[in-house]
């Protein structure tokens, strides 16, 4: 019987067309497994299941019925559970009152049944194949014994389909081989499960039948016993990587600095690192920057890109290994060093970890580099300050009606521009960019590429993350593919193929 | 969005936000006349010199306080300590003050004030940066602690019978305004540069607007907010013995509730209790509003108790009005 059937999907992300067209079904007792790149869609698309999003257009149905749930509440109401990696229970209260979590069952009274709570609870996490203590708090319980309870309070509300996101991402052999009974055991039962996950053996040895979403829709769907590993990654990053249908950028217009460097610059190092680990888990890092040289850090979410540039601006503490800038040995050991150093870092989401909302361009811009707009008696200038920032914001293109205007007001690509801005004005020689285009139109997407491109050309190097590989084989002289908190490959861009990034991403390589 | 041509170099300050809190502030200085006016009405000696520094001068202690807790508040913080602070100040200021005799009581008395202020201001400091600690608890743990060292040291009596010169603070006069007055004047100007013309209070402004986006920015955070914690501190202490000085004596019991006093100057001055937002012209005019209010009250014999309900009333009235500017 189908459980959920998905009709032309279709939903979009300023900048991004994150499901184009995407029909899918999934029936009852099965384990259908989804598989695809970084922003191939399937996030969204749990998420829309779940009801924590909205199509654009197109259809969905639950068990025959049609569905647009308004939000999650709705689609638990439903039947449907969704086991995200960030888990929703509350850590200070114990396995039985999670479980039972806004469906306690009362006595006459109306008091708590607390008896019956915590026997109930009991046998589920029996049913399930473990015997835990239902008063402990979850707090004292590891991770795969969270995601029991998790699915225990799925099943307490009675959900007929499952929607896993990387259920073991964090689990080691033993749990992972319970979870995949528990699996079992909900499908034997007639429950819908739908496993989504970067592992392709897992997916293969678990899963009865499995989707590769590829560009927003679904490109292949066949049982897992017809399905190899290198099928699905061939399925996975398509023929022509570079020209799927969601990517227009633009190529002819920026040139690549391997081109504009034939004028011979000679290739100077300007950031290194040599065997760096980090307290948030990479380990064995090294690489290299040069002066005039884009470096793009790929891989899948998780393998640790961010962390890297965090760690590398002295966001996060250094466990081991070197950082040199010009050849020196430096550790900075907070953003106030790295940017004295000449350091520049964009975070992955400008509003929490860049823009001060409330504040003005002028002030969002000259944040880093106030030291130096001071006059007499050690007080700022106004108008010198003003200036400065006037010319930078005016030479990277931000449109703002004023340099009062409060960031919040601009547009994603605007405020992205004001914050390169930043970095420029404070005089910074290396940039360390995650996602520099999320969330950022076409156009905008294209004026940072142009940018990126002529600071390089200045004498800049930049390190930067991308999960678009097209723009990442636009804007790349290097590409690193990281893995599980190292780094997995280096390569110059001419033997960056698409296919041949996404295998060593993915381990295959 | 905002499809506009590329930037203009001349500054315009038409960002909706300034106006806004421009707006806020006319709107409380409008309301400030509109006060006066009601009470000029009800009562012949509102509007008379000598009742309008009193009321200035009523003011002064809550006013210097609340230059204070402005700087903490805008940082995302609070202190509620800072009516306690006034009197283990006050009550170490008096110490002071006679042990120093007949040679400058009045010096000795503001040194040791500022730094009994600088110790709290630094301890609260501490925890709050290195320990992660809500300021809320830090300071309610302070207040208390402050209270009880006040008692303690003093037995519950006032510290009086203090050398002469120690009353100029307090009570004394320059070029025919009170000392207090001037003292007011001279802090908020000194502030007001510190605020809008430092690298300090530039970044006073964005860790209270985004601490994490300021941290990445390269502001060092913590140095920061404890420098804020710091400064009130010693505010709380000058303030202490410009009180001590006027009543002519330490008391232990000095400045018992002055913190809802100057918290609600702050906020009905336009300050954000969430951090980044606010100005110290916008708490004088609180500070004004509120002195202005009780003054008023007072004069127009209105029941004591009825006095704080209206001004609950009015603290309220000032957040909602200025939330609803802020979305308008």
């Amino acid at each position: 019987m189908i459980a959920i059937r998905v009709e032309n999907l279709r939903k979009a992300f300023p900048g991004t067309q994150a499901l184009d067209g995407c029909s899918l079904a999934f029936h009852t007792g099965e384990c259908h497994g989804l598989v695809g790149e970084n922003g191939a869609g399937k996030s969204t698309l749990m998420k829309i299941l779940a009801g924590a999003e909205r199509a654009d257009s197109g259809t969905a149905e639950l068990f025959g019925q049609a569905t647009a749930f308004r939000d999650p509440r709705q689609g638990r109401a439903a039947g449907i559970s969704a086991i995200y990696q960030e888990l929703e229970l509350i850590p200070e209260m114990s396995v039985a009152e999670n479980v039972f979590l806004g469906r306690e069952p009362r006595r006459r009274s109306g008091l708590l049944d607390r008896p019956r709570i915590r026997a109930e609870a009991r046998r589920r996490m029996r049913d399930l194949g473990r015997e835990i203590d239902p008063a402990l708090p979850v707090s004292r319980l590891n991770l795969a014994e969270k995601q029991l309870v998790e699915i225990a309070r799925a099943l307490e509300a009675e959900s007929r389909v499952f929607l896993m996101d990387e259920p073991t991402a964090a689990l080691g052999d033993r749990d992972r081989a319970g979870l995949f009974s528990v699996i079992r055991r909900l499908t034997a039962a007639g429950a819908a499960v739908v496993f989504v996950s970067h592992r392709l053996e897992e997916v293969l040895e678990i899963c009865d039948r499995v989707t590769v979403m590829r560009d927003g829709c679904d490109v292949l769907s066949a049982p897992a016993a017809e399905l190899t590993k290198d099928r699905l990654i061939v399925a996975m990053a398509g023929e022509t990587g570079v020209q799927g249908p969601r990517s227009k950028v633009q190529g002819p217009a920026v040139a690549s600095s391997a081109d504009s460097r034939q004028q011979s610059q000679p290739i100077v190092p300007l950031l290194e690192t040599r065997n760096l680990s980090t307290a948030t888990g990479l380990s064995g890092i090294s690489l290299s920057v040069a002066r005039g040289e884009i470096v793009v850090l790929t891989g899948l979410a998780g393998s640790g890109r961010t962390r890297l540039l965090r760690a590398l601006f002295g966001a996060d503490p250094l466990t081991g290994g070197e950082i040199l800038l010009d050849s020196r040995g430096v550790r900075p050991r907070s953003p106030a060093e790295a940017a004295a150093l000449g350091i520049g870092f964009l975070g992955e989401e400008r509003r929490v970890d860049g823009l001060i909302s409330e504040l003005g361009v002028r002030s969002n811009v000259s944040l880093p580099s106030l030291e130096r707009f001071r006059t007499a008696f050690r007080l700022l200038s106004r108008s010198k300050e003003s200036e400065a920032v006037a010319g930078q914001v005016s030479a990277v293109g931000v449109r703002a009606a004023s340099l009062e205007t409060p960031v919040r007001l601009l547009s994603g690509g605007n405020q992205q521009k004001a914050l390169l801005a930043r970095w420029l004005l404070a005089r910074s020689r290396v940039l360390l960019l995650d996602e520099p285009t999320r969330g950022v139109d076409i156009n905008g997407k294209n004026e940072i590429y142009r940018l990126l491109r002529r600071q390089a050309q200045g004498g800049l190097g930049l390190l930067m993350t991308t999960s678009e590989l097209p723009e990442a084989l636009l804007l790349a002289d290097r590409i690193l593919v990281m893995r599980n908190g190292r780094i997995a490959a280096d390569l110059p861009r001419a033997d960056a193929e698409p296919e041949r990034v996404l295998r060593l991403a993915v381990g295959e390589l | 969005m905002t499809g506009a041509a590329p930037l203009q170099s001349k500054t315009e300050p038409s960002a909706a936000r300034r106006n806004l809190s421009r707006l806020a502030q006319a709107g409380l200085a409008a309301a400030v006349l509109l006060e006066c006016i009601i009470f000029a009405l009800y009562s012949p000696t509102f509007l008379t010199p000598a009742n309008a520094i009193n009321v200035v001068l009523q003011v002064s202690v809550t006013a210097i306080l609340a230059i204070g807790m402005t700087l903490v508040i805008l940082t995302g913080g609070i202190d509620l300590s800072v009516g306690s602070l006034v009197a283990v100040a006050g009550v170490l200021a008096a110490f002071a003050a006679r042990a120093a005799g007949g040679s400058a009581p009045l010096a000795a008395a503001i040194v040791v004030g500022l730094a009994a202020g600088a110790a709290s201001g630094a301890f609260t400091g501490f925890f709050v940066t290195r320990f992660s600690i809500p300021p809320f608890i830090v300071t309610l743990a302070s207040m208390s602690a402050l209270r009880g060292a006040a008692f303690l040291m003093t037995g519950g009596y006032s510290v009086g019978d203090l050398p002469l010169g120690f009353a100029r603070l307090g009570r004394g006069s320059f070029l025919f305004l009170p000392v207090p007055v001037i003292s007011m004047a001279v802090l908020y100007a000194v502030g007001a540069v510190i605020f809008s013309s430092t690298v300090f209070g530039r970044h006073i402004y964005a860790v209270g607007g985004n601490e994490r986006a300021a941290w990445l920015a390269g502001v060092r955070t913590a140095r920061v907010k404890f420098a804020a914690y710091l400064l009130n501190g010693m505010l709380g202490g000058f303030a202490g013995v410009m009180l001590a000085s006027r009543l002519g004596a330490g008391i232990p019991n000095a400045g018992l509730g002055y913190e809802l006093d100057v918290i609600a100057a702050v906020v009905v001055g336009g300050a954000s209790l969430f951090g980044g937002k606010g100005t110290l012209g916008g708490t004088l005019l609180g500070a004004i509003f509120i002195g202005i209010l009780n003054n008023g009250l007072n004069l127009a014999n209105v029941d004591p108790y009825l006095q704080k309900i209206a001004l609950g009333a009015v603290i309220l009235g000032a957040v909602l009005l200025d939330q609803k500017l802020a979305k308008s």
